[in-house]
């Protein structure tokens, strides 16, 4: 079962400089940071100093990459659907059978802005993840104070989606070697509606045998869910946040102004 | 002998299902087979006597104390119920995590939870991948995983539902070991099988279930003399000898 959705590093052991929450903490502050700039320079400024610091970091950029790939679709979607929501500008005019649709350059602006925030938060998170074990992320969150009944579901989902998704693929594979035929679209999407269904009847069950498994070890009165310690070294990195911050605050506007003018 | 458990003219009716005056016991240090057929009622049993069904009628006795609502918690502690799939069991991120799960929901201190952990890893003999999601684990290793989650609570007696199905010999062999380990520490273990092996090899006593009814209770050899209980098990022998007779290529002939 290779299947895991997020990109961390089990097996590593424990993290040694630095503590889970100071990681996640760090990445929170970097990430509010990336979210009120309103220059696409001073996002791609942020975005390359997060690069250089997590090669720096030894962060293994291959599986960080493929992840973020995964919401390039999301990203596309920002970027082409704002033009047409917003702005006075008209760069072009779609003509559709029943009216034309203005593209605005205002809104072309926008979505490129939210794009790129959108891929500078994909990447700093997925590289921050990616230096923790699952444990340690779920230690980090309660330090930071998320509620015990929401982690526990977290904890639970994390586990359990990846052997719904095996599962969803044994029953595609059983249904291929019945003949099934999955050549048109049509027939692809009818054959998902059964595997959905299928699944989470499925899902419905496991939860409850699950449920009982975790009753018979103690739950019911709460889970135990161990806080992550901070530690010294996460002093570096929250002097680094602050450093960052007051960069982007008093020096990056005049920075970029000399590099652009 | 002492009963670890004592089940008491227990009636439980779910549906069209009806379990009908269950008597039996298991004491101290015994090792029971459960048997019957599939639907006969062995998962209704076990989970009556782990208070995850209540009965209509009839009393449930762990070590002499009465199983009920007040008191589920502290009986539950007794008692260790290894699931037939393991992937039912395993939930936390990583082997080690859900080992750790029951100690702590103990309200143990964080060394105890650790030295149980180390304990029930290495008495199933998987220390080394205490830090492997548990995604990524053969069937058998997460068999072995789920039996450390429970050993770590140190329970007193074991339920094990068809604890060898879908494993190769090597782990049999592993699983087998880990149980007679358990008999010299005095675990009574109450465990259900289709496999006429084990029942012949491993169980003190069994019992036999037909249609929500108790069939059968007493000492394996008598057991294994009863035809009626031998149906409940399967008649492997003319099952082999009439397959043997279809077998349409045999170079002993």
């Amino acid at each position: 079962m290779e299947y895991f959705l997020l990109p961390f590093r089990e097996g590593a052991g424990a993290l040694r400089r630095f503590s889970s929450a100071g990681i996640l903490i760090s990445a929170i502050g970097v990430g509010v940071i990336a979210a009120i700039q309103t220059e696409i320079q001073s996002i791609l400024t942020i975005l390359v100093l997060v690069v250089i610091g997590a090669s720096i970091a030894r962060t293994r950029w291959r599986v960080v990459l493929s992840l973020a790939g995964k919401f390039e679709v999301l990203i596309l979607f920002w970027i082409f659907l704002m033009p047409f929501m917003y702005g006075e500008t008209i760069l072009l005019s779609v003509q559709l059978p029943w009216r034309s649709l203005p593209f605005y350059l205002e809104g072309l602006q926008f979505g490129v802005l939210i794009g790129f925030r959108m891929m500078t938060m994909v990447i700093l998170f997925i590289a921050a993840l990616s230096h923790m074990t699952l444990s340690e992320f779920i230690g980090a969150l309660r330090t930071i104070r998320v509620p015990v009944t929401i982690l526990g579901s977290l904890l639970i989902m994390l586990r359990y989606i990846p052997l719904f998704i095996g599962e969803r693929k044994r029953m595609q594979e059983a249904q291929s070697l019945r003949g099934y035929d999955y050549g048109t679209r049509f027939e692809r999407i009818k054959s998902l509606g059964y595997l959905i269904g299928s699944t989470i009847d499925r899902a419905f069950d496991r939860s409850i045998t699950v449920y009982e498994a975790m009753t018979l070890r103690g739950f019911g009165k709460g889970m135990v869910i161990q806080a992550s310690r901070l530690k010294r070294g996460d002093f570096l990195l929250f002097v680094l946040l602050f450093l960052l911050l007051l960069f982007t605050t008093f020096f990056l506007q005049s920075l970029l102004m000399v590099v652009f003018q | 002998m002492t009963c670890a458990i004592e089940v008491n003219h227990v009636f439980f009716r779910y549906d069209e299902f009806a379990m009908e005056d269950i008597n039996m016991q298991l004491h101290l240090c015994e090792h029971k087979a459960l048997v019957g057929l599939n639907g006969s009622g062995k998962t209704t049993l076990f989970k009556l006597m782990l208070g995850l069904l209540e009965p209509d009628e009839g009393e449930i006795y762990i070590f002499d104390q009465k199983l009920g609502r007040e008191n589920l918690w502290d009986v539950r502690k007794d008692i260790g119920f290894l699931f037939q799939n393991p992937d039912d069991q395993l939930f936390a991120p990583t082997v080690w995590e859900d080992v750790a799960f029951g100690p702590r929901n103990l309200g143990l201190p964080e060394s105890e939870v650790g030295q149980r952990v180390t304990e029930a890893l290495d008495f199933v003999r998987m220390t080394d991948l205490a830090h492997r999601p548990v995604n990524q684990m053969s069937h058998g290793q997460a068999k072995r995983v789920a039996l450390a989650g429970i050993l770590a609570m140190k329970p007193k007696i074991l339920f094990l539902d068809e604890p060898f199905t879908g494993l190769d010999f090597p782990m049999v062999r592993s699983i087998f070991d880990i149980i007679q380990r358990l008999r010299d520490d005095g675990i009574s273990v109450l465990f259900t099988t289709h496999n006429r092996f084990f029942i012949e090899n491993w169980a003190d006593s069994l019992i036999a279930l037909k249609e929500g009814r108790v069939l059968f209770d007493g000492p394996t050899h008598k057991a294994l003399n009863d035809a009626e209980v031998l149906e409940q098990i399967g008649d492997w022998d003319s099952l082999k000898r009439e397959m043997a007779q279809k077998r349409v290529y045999d170079d002993t002939q």
